[in-house]
């Protein structure tokens, strides 16, 4: 074999070789198993149309981006600040807005320090600690059901109805990650190696999400079919790609107190010094990246 | 047609999804089996694949790009496969050497059992980028597109699979090169 173009005639020669049919019980198996599966619903969330929308004007994307960073930026109570009685954006399940407000306050929240991946974040004042035991990783963790994974840091409400679960995974030799387009690729990745349902037009997806406000490092929030996870990497946060992720879908009722899950997850990475894109370079950049992907 | 049918298996008919498994099981079960060689694990990831299909169909908001929704969810399915903690199997296939057409080549058989063995030695990833590229003949930017990653990760990642294949290759043929000297 001593061409490329040997070795791609022997290898696709290799490859044509097996089997090509489906064996019958196979499919019956699985058609039964259709049978007594349901549909998991149509994905729908209401900021969805903004960004959208993003996509076909240039000045409704910096528009719409303030507008969306001031509101959650707002929402978030500005730690430090008095909190803010903020409407929740999927508003359906209706808690009240005082509700909402308090529990979304991370003012007040006690904090947690993981040795382990060197992050300090708060927590609502009546969730449960469940300390890491181990380092996560691809090969002990990408079968494992996440929220029960032994390489994260856990926390979860007095109700026992949400988890919140925070990691770093370790980038590769030499990887670089410094724009919001780097970090998106590194989740597609990600996505795949984990096995996670629903990898497909994470783009379409994506919210920009800043770590520290004014330096602006890149973290992207992703919805996923039943949960939400962030990624950031840079700043203040430690080495490596924190994930951070509420293990529910925007919509469960479970989340609705705290205004849908993206809401709350806001709320834990303001505790990490992640933001809406708060300056007006930071949020022109994150409107050309939903625009365009770069 | 096959719109039709995804349509109307997006909106719960089971009849429909049934007519898109069927014919789509052939073409999953040769990915997948390309890409785990092994015929159980194969088998394991198109069922999982067509109940995954069946569930998140509503999510799918292109019907046009049916076919490529189902091998991304077979990719993925396939990587779960892999990573299960089953060992990958041992059983290299016995090429037929007295085969019509290969009896004459004893060069070919011995690279395709080193294929066969490197193969086995690459993470799913690789593997899955080396399939869709030289079986299912696509460029790699078809292949990135196919499987949702950046063009470059394609790349490396074929690069690394072909090296691997052919150091496989190139070092094993050093080996019967002496034995083939002796009995010449």
């Amino acid at each position: 074999m001593n061409t490329n173009a040997d070795f791609d005639r022997n290898a696709a020669a290799w490859l044509a070789d097996g089997p090509t049919e489906l064996a019958d019980r196979v499919l019956d198996a699985a058609l039964h198993e259709v049978h007594s599966t349901p549909q998991r619903r149509r994905w729908s969330a209401p900021w969805r149309a903004s960004l959208m929308s993003l996509r076909f004007s240039a000045a409704a994307v910096i528009a719409l981006i303030a507008v969306a960073g001031i509101v959650a930026f707002n929402s978030l109570g500005g730690v430090g600040t008095s909190p803010t009685a903020a409407p929740s954006p999927t508003a359906s399940p209706a808690p009240t807005a005082a509700v909402v407000a308090a529990s979304l306050d991370p003012t007040g929240w006690p904090t947690y320090t993981s040795a382990r991946y060197a992050f300090t974040i708060g927590h609502p004042a009546d969730w449960t600690e469940l300390p890491s035991t181990r380092a996560w990783s691809f090969e002990l963790d990408s079968d494992q059901f996440a929220p029960r994974s032994a390489g994260a840091e856990h926390f979860t409400s007095a109700d026992g109805q949400v988890r919140v679960s925070v990691w770093t995974v370790p980038l590769e030799a030499g990887q670089v990650i410094e724009s919001w387009g780097d970090v998106e690729a590194w989740v597609g990745d990600y996505c795949e190696r984990t096995g996670i349902a629903g990898c497909t037009a994470i783009h379409d997806r994506v919210v920009p999400l800043c770590i520290e406000k004014r330096d602006c490092h890149p973290a992207l929030l992703v919805p996923f079919i039943d949960h939400v996870q962030a990624f950031g990497t840079g700043g203040v946060l430690p080495e490596g790609m924190l994930v951070i992720a509420v293990w529910r879908g925007e919509s469960d009722p479970a989340v609705a107190p705290y205004g849908g899950s993206q809401h709350l997850l806001q709320a834990f990475l303001s505790t990490l010094n992640v933001w809406p894109p708060f300056y007006p370079e930071s949020q022109q950049a994150a409107a050309t990246f939903v625009a365009t992907g770069k | 047609v096959q719109v039709a049918l995804v349509e109307r298996a997006r909106a719960g008919d089971e009849e429909a999804f049934a007519s898109l498994a069927r014919a789509a099981g052939d073409r999953l079960l040769a990915i997948a089996y390309r890409i785990l060689r092994d015929l159980g694990l194969a088998e394991d990831a198109v069922q999982q694949t067509l109940v995954l299909a069946w569930r998140e169909l509503p999510s799918l908001r292109d019907v046009d790009r049916f076919d490529a929704w189902l091998r991304r969810l077979l990719v993925n399915a396939c990587y779960r496969e892999a990573r299960r903690g089953r060992q990958w199997a041992a059983n290299v296939r016995a090429l037929p050497i007295d085969e019509p057409g290969r009896s004459d080549d004893f060069k070919g058989i011995v690279e395709r059992d080193q294929l066969e063995r490197g193969f086995r030695r690459l993470p799913p990833e690789q593997r899955a980028v080396f399939v869709f590229h030289h079986y299912l003949g696509l460029t790699l930017i078809e292949v990135a597109a196919e499987l949702g990653v950046p063009l470059g990760t394609v790349k490396s990642r074929l690069h690394y699979a072909t090296n691997t294949l052919r150091a496989a290759i190139e070092a094993d043929l050093r080996i019967p090169s002496t034995s083939r000297e002796h009995s010449a």
